[in-house]
């Protein structure tokens, strides 16, 4: 038995823990691109916010587009919605109201993480601090997804966990994709040494260069990369794969609804679409921004008939 | 530096572990001689241990005047307190025997009213406090048992004999403490564990889900139990988690109930409604139904009352327990003892003045500086008045109280709490405590071994609850001594 409360915190759980990891990863594909771009080329922080459809709450807060402020904005700040800091407190505060149907050691794990974070995240703002920071957060993340994986039964409590963490995974391999279009916009005149050390920095981020290697070998094309990161059904960042796990999750739970329908739209597509084209103006509505914010508003969709399906709880 | 016992003394009151300076009581000589042995930086480092799996298991309580602050871990000394099984037992006895009464007092009041009738009990007394729920009239649950769950709270006095301070029978809280005290002591000093024989105390989830699957009006194999909290902002929703997720059962909140136009109650689930069999409440009588009480209250199911009296689900405790929980009844509880089991009370109550009867009002004004004034309906600690340790016009005001209305308030004389050595800057020092064991009855009794100990952390303080600056320690019960 699985109340529908309950269902709907443990979905939000897994949704927080995922993002704050992601959220991690976000960042690191920005200061690796950073590093790695000739002197000159212009780029902005400000990309997160457009990424992260944050802006107008940063601009509330902040004045200038530092990437300080950005930073610590992204890490610490509880009013975003989106920070790190936010996602563990929420991703603790919906364990705390489902821990009597959670392995022990969640509560724990979760709990010291949240502490860690709390107690660090002020003294990780400047770029020498930040990588350990962000590093301990990812760890701490994978090590709870490690617990969960061991420790769980495969019910419908593994699937609502299983639900949020892909639904938010999807949505935040489109935003690094996103990170990138926008990039592509501001390096000026094309170079293609530039971009191809950009598609690598996608690959770094969402920790997928090898596995990309095994697939296509040792050539990074915008191309090649687009199409891993959307429609890969093996690789387990690629929205594809999200997608088709999320097809099959649908199919074990009862009353799915239009939940199903959606999920079956997104997968067709993204095998549908003719990537090159998109590449030819990545940042326009009809290029890749165009497509990827097409997919994060299906996503949104996607969550509104779960949450109608099992969350609503009318009598 | 080790503690230094020759140093340690409680004066005249009566300590748990030590009996005079340099000796330690029977019971406590093995756990005294170990901790002499261990050195001042140890005992910091043990007790700074047990602080840090404190706050990574996440025990945590709330404080109402901490506002939105749910995260103030619960402060445990490490030092335990150890008591003889063979006392123990006596004790044990003795609550069972108490509960039973009350049991029966609550059963008859709400029924033929035969005590009444026998002018054991004054009628309005009964009738006309606020914790006799009239909708509750005529009503038997299950065993015929109203509250089945009851937290005691007892006292030593100067001579280490135990008396009962006052029987919670509404919501008692406390026992996910003394289970989590005990997981934490056992990190803390595994080797007590390993040559001593204490009793372990991590049977109660059991004992609680049986005597809760003993209520279920379906006799299947496994009903459908839930824990009904009022939420995460409540100062005891770790306990509720703790209880449901100990005893596999559903940890619900009202919105997650419903009573169906069948009057059965049920859970929304995924998979639609599920009927659910016994209910576990943690929330006030007052608050469980906005169609009979509170009408205001978001926290109840509307219904349930309908459903309960239908006999279509068990609530555990029943509605309308809190009768029996109240000061001035409890004076009646010796009473209540010899009338229905025709027996003496093992356990003694504390001398209690009722300000109801003039002449014993008269008494208590006029040693206000002498007694411990305490209303007959609040827990927690809210609303006592020590007349030693309080002002003049702490105490003016109390006679003003008492005076409006007598039967809200009862007195006592100051006790000598017992003490037992706490941890204080590097040394062991005397605090005071009490002891709350907690007593299930369903078809049968089970009383928990030992209960959970609190301590007043601060000198020469008699307060222990958690909300007002308390701690709590480890209790043992042994069986030979250690």
């Amino acid at each position: 038995m699985l109340l529908s409360r309950v269902a709907e915190r443990i979905y939000w759980l897994a949704r927080y823990l995922e993002r704050a990891q992601n959220t991690t990863q976000l960042i690191n594909v920005q200061c690796h691109v950073l590093l790695d771009l000739p002197f000159g080329t212009e780029l902005g922080w400000g990309t997160l916010l457009r990424i992260t459809s944050t802006e107008s709450s940063f601009f509330s807060r902040y004045k200038n587009l530092t990437e300080r402020n950005i930073v610590k904005f992204m890490l610490a700040d509880l009013d975003n919605p989106g920070s790190i800091m936010t996602s563990l407190r929420n991703a603790r505060e919906n364990i705390r109201t489902t821990r009597d149907i959670l392995p022990f050691m969640l509560w724990e794990e979760v709990n010291e993480l949240y502490l860690y974070a709390n107690d660090h995240v002020s003294g990780s703002l400047t770029r020498r601090d930040r990588y350990e920071f962000l590093e301990e957060i990812r760890c701490g993340c994978q090590q709870i997804g490690g617990l969960l994986d061991r420790h769980l039964n495969r019910d419908e409590v593994f699937d609502f966990i299983k639900l949020g963490s892909y639904i938010e995974r999807a949505d935040m391999t489109t935003r690094i994709l996103d990170v990138a279009a926008s990039l592509l916009l501001k390096r000026g005149p094309s170079s293609s040494a530039i971009d191809d050390l950009l598609w690598m920095s996608v690959l770094k981020s969402l920790h997928g260069l090898t596995m990309y290697r095994r697939h296509y070998g040792p050539k990074v094309t915008a191309e090649n990369v687009v199409q891993f990161a959307l429609t890969h059904r093996q690789y387990p960042c690629a929205v594809g794969y999200s997608m088709q796990q999320i097809e099959s999750l649908l199919a074990t739970l009862k009353n799915p609804g239009e939940a199903k329908k959606i999920t079956q739209s997104i997968l067709r597509k993204l095998d549908d679409t003719e990537f090159s084209s998109l590449l030819e103006e990545p940042a326009a509505e009809k290029g890749l921004h165009g497509f990827l914010d097409h997919i994060q508003i299906d996503l949104i969709d996607l969550h509104g008939k779960i949450s109608s399906a099992w969350f609503e709880y009318e009598s | 530096m080790s503690i230094n016992w020759n140093a340690y003394s409680a004066g005249n009151f009566y300590d748990e572990l030590i009996s005079s300076p340099g000796n330690a009581r029977v019971c406590a000589r093995g756990l005294i001689s170990y901790l002499g042995s261990l050195s001042a930086d140890e005992m910091e480092m043990r007790q700074q241990a047990a602080d840090i799996v404190i706050r990574e298991m996440g025990v945590s309580f709330t404080v109402y005047s901490d506002g939105e602050n749910i995260d103030r871990s619960w402060p445990l000394d490490i030092i335990p307190r150890v008591i003889a099984l063979k006392e123990w037992d006596t004790v044990a006895e003795g609550l069972r025997q108490r509960l039973k009464a009350l049991n029966l007092f609550i059963n008859d009041v709400y029924n033929e009213q035969q005590i009444i009738q026998d002018g054991i009990v004054p009628a309005e007394l009964v009738l006309e406090s606020r914790n006799f729920l009239k909708p509750c009239r005529g009503i038997g649950p299950p065993h015929g048992v109203w509250a089945n769950i009851c937290g005691t709270d007892l006292v030593r006095d100067e001579k280490g004999r135990f008396f009962v301070l006052e029987d919670n029978l509404r919501v008692p809280s406390g026992v996910s403490y003394m289970m989590e005290n005990r997981e934490v002591i056992k990190r803390v000093f595994p080797e007590m564990f390993e040559h001593y024989s204490i009793h372990p105390v991590d049977d109660y989830p059991s004992r609680l889900y049986e005597m809760l699957a003993s209520l279920s009006p379906r006799k299947k194999s496994k009903p459908v139990i839930v824990v009904l909290t009022p939420g995460v902002y409540n100062s005891a929703y770790f306990e509720h988690s703790f209880l449901a997720q100990e005893t596999g059962t559903e940890l619900v909140e009202g919105c997650d109930l419903f009573v169906g136009d069948d009057d059965f109650v049920y859970v929304r689930t995924i998979d639609g409604a599920v009927r659910v069999d016994v209910i576990y409440r943690r929330i006030d009588d007052i608050f469980m139904d906005p169609e009979v009480f509170r009408k205001d209250s978001v926290l109840g199911v509307p219904g349930i009352m309908r459903s309960w009296k239908k006999g279509k689900v068990a609530i555990a405790n029943a509605p309308g327990s809190g009768v029996a929980d109240d000061k001035v009844i409890y004076a009646f509880v010796p009473e209540m003892i010899r009338y229905y089991l025709n027996e003496d009370a093992i356990l003694p109550n504390v001398p209690t003045y009722l300000c109801m009867n003039p002449d014993e009002r008269g008494f208590v004004l006029d040693h206000l500086d002498k007694l411990v004034v305490k209303p007959a309906n609040e827990s927690g600690g809210y609303g006592i008045v020590i007349g030693p340790h309080a002002s003049e016009s702490e105490r003016r005001k109390a006679a003003r109280n008492i005076r409006k209305t007598p039967r809200n308030f009862i007195a006592q004389p100051m006790l000598a709490l017992s003490t037992a050595p706490t941890l204080c800057e590097r040394n062991a020092e005397p605090r005071h405590l009490d002891l709350r064991p907690f007593i299930l009855q369903g078809d049968s009794i089970y009383v928990t071994m030992g209960g959970l100990t609190r301590v007043a952390l601060k000198k020469g303080s008699l307060v222990v609850n958690s909300s007002q600056g308390g701690g709590s320690k480890d209790t043992w019960i042994v069986e030979r001594n250690i």
